[in-house]
């Protein structure tokens, strides 16, 4: 069957089965005795631009939510339910949140462990890591060093391989080490260690979230991810009403935070340079290049109809 | 030089991607409001949008137990949900008791749209919301879509033509909803005939429209269309 015909039969499924914002992937898989057809899901999505006074439209693009398969004649075989499609679309769009949200904060993470309320909330993981890179410890004798929330941080330390035990004694991952010192200089041990924090949280945040219980940490992800999300969408920087990200983050995190706390964690996070923020909220210029740049290579672009 | 208009008065700005419910409960009130045949004592914009399906809610009942974030999420990605093959005929059942029906024609014409709005029938078209790039637009801030030619559809209706364009009612343009009146004096968006015949031509390819029940038995519009 022509690829053609096989699309015009696959439409003619959808629109008898589904509904609108349903899409067919053309990539369509001929195989012995079927062909299989994948559907795409289209969220339609708005944003107001101030300075251009223009609503622009845009669709995100979940891929393969459900399948359609016909026989070789062009017959139905088989289709996803809509349930199963409803389920998936879900998923991926939060899998699509989840993949942007790890790369905007993989890029920010040296300024966002900056930001007073999450310096301060990463104070004990700080303690346990200048008191390690001072000197090695023995592992049994930790309770005399450290608290117990400070020896939950090592253990925490431990799983993620940045610390290592060698028989009795606990010491930091040299070969990392040394190559911080090469790259930022042995005398700088305070750069050094701004480093190895920043490291630590842009590979861990969601487990210092999940398991060590840093919920304090969630808005102000929440708010950098929420935003930074936005332009990936838009792709350029924009100037957004404060009011209109909050409404996205509460979309995307499960939070509490009103509206006026929303907008003092703004203020703060706008002081360590992440974005800029006066009666609107916009990006900073390099950081939208970056960031760009990193979800273009990714292709996470490519999820924009 | 040809031209007609129909007036539309009070048209609605929709809001959460309800374009089709919008629409059609504008130009039911529009058609109707002085048809003696018709009964429109219990039709309102809420059961409108009921009978079409949209309605996020009826899409988080199909799944099992979701979680608040889940649902707020399910709520934001499909508000502009409803099921292309089948909308009609919920609407149809229900607007029974207001012996109104929405008919659709496959692969219209453009001679077919302004038949329908000489015959005073008010044409909705599911078209593809580019259109709007290529339109002259009146609206205090521009609107842009984005991106490729996208698989989804967005209700609008026909209300005019000239010579040279199309005059539209589109929801998504910001209305003065109860004193604005869509006229010869008063023309929101102007499409030129080439770029409706493109972007009107969907996978869909419907044209709607509403008529009473009572001519539809007799004489519907549907047998004077090319």
């Amino acid at each position: 069957m022509e690829q053609e015909l096989i699309l015009k039969k696959a439409r003619e499924i959808v629109v008898k089965k589904y509904w609108n914002g349903i899409s067919l992937n053309k990539d369509v898989t001929k195989l012995k005795n079927e062909i299989e057809i994948y559907l795409d899901f289209l969220v339609p999505k708005r944003i107001f631009d101030q300075e251009l006074n223009t609503e622009f439209v845009y669709f995100i693009k979940l891929r393969n939510v459900g399948l359609i398969k016909l026989d070789n004649k062009g017959g139905l075989m088989n289709y996803s339910d809509s349930k199963e499609i409803v389920y998936n679309a879900l998923e991926k769009y939060k899998e699509l949140h989840k993949l942007r949200e790890r790369i905007i904060i993989r890029l920010l993470s040296s300024q966002i462990v900056r930001i007073p309320g999450i310096h301060q909330a990463l104070t004990p993981l700080r303690i346990v890591l200048d008191a390690f890179y001072r000197k090695d410890h023995h592992a049994d004798s930790l309770s005399k060093s450290f608290d117990k929330k400070q020896i939950r941080y090592i253990k925490f330390l431990i799983d993620f391989g940045y610390l290592r035990k060698e028989k009795d004694i606990i010491t930091l991952d040299n070969k990392y080490i040394s190559k911080l010192e090469r790259e930022i200089g042995k005398g700088n041990r305070n750069k050094i260690l701004n480093r190895l924090l920043s490291d630590v949280f842009k590979e861990t945040y969601r487990t210092l979230i999940r398991d060590m219980k840093l919920t304090v940490l969630v808005p102000y992800i929440g708010i950098v991810a929420t935003f930074y999300n936005i332009i990936i969408d838009f792709g350029k920087n924009i100037k957004l009403p404060i009011g209109y990200v909050y409404k996205q983050y509460k979309e995307l995190y499960q939070s509490g935070l009103n509206e006026e706390s929303f907008r003092d964690k703004v203020k703060d996070i706008a002081k360590e340079g992440i974005l800029d923020f006066d009666k609107y909220i916009s990006g900073i210029k390099q950081v939208v290049k970056v960031i760009i740049e990193n979800a273009s290579q990714l292709g996470i672009q490519k999820q924009l109809s | 030089m040809e031209k007609k208009v129909l007036e539309i008065s009070k048209p609605r700005k929709q809001t959460d991607e309800q374009c089709l419910p919008c629409v059609l409960y504008t130009i039911i009130l529009n058609q109707f409001k002085k048809d003696k045949r018709v009964n429109l004592k219990h039709i309102n914009y809420r059961k409108i949008k009921n009978w079409v399906g949209y309605n996020p809610n009826s899409v988080a009942k199909r799944m099992a137990k979701l979680s608040g974030r889940d649902l707020r999420l399910l709520k934001e990605m499909y508000h502009g949900v409803f099921e292309l093959d089948k909308f009609h005929l919920k609407l149809n059942q229900n607007l029974k008791t207001a012996n109104i029906v929405l008919r659709f024609k496959v692969d219209f014409s453009l001679d077919d749209l302004k038949f329908m709005i000489e015959s005073g029938v008010y044409p909705i078209l599911l078209i593809n919301p580019k259109y709007i790039n290529n339109s002259i637009v009146i609206n205090p801030h521009k609107i842009e879509v984005r991106g490729e030619d996208p698989d989804y559809l967005h209700a609008v209706v026909i209300h005019g033509f000239d010579s040279e364009h199309f005059y539209i009612y589109d929801p998504d343009l910001v209305y003065n909803h109860q004193k604005e009146v869509l006229n010869l004096k008063n023309i929101r968006v102007k499409t030129p005939h080439h770029v409706l015949s493109r972007f009107a031509s969907t996978f869909l390819n419907r044209v709607y429209w509403f008529e009473p029940i009572e001519k539809s038995e007799k004489k519907s519009l549907n047998q004077w269309l090319t």
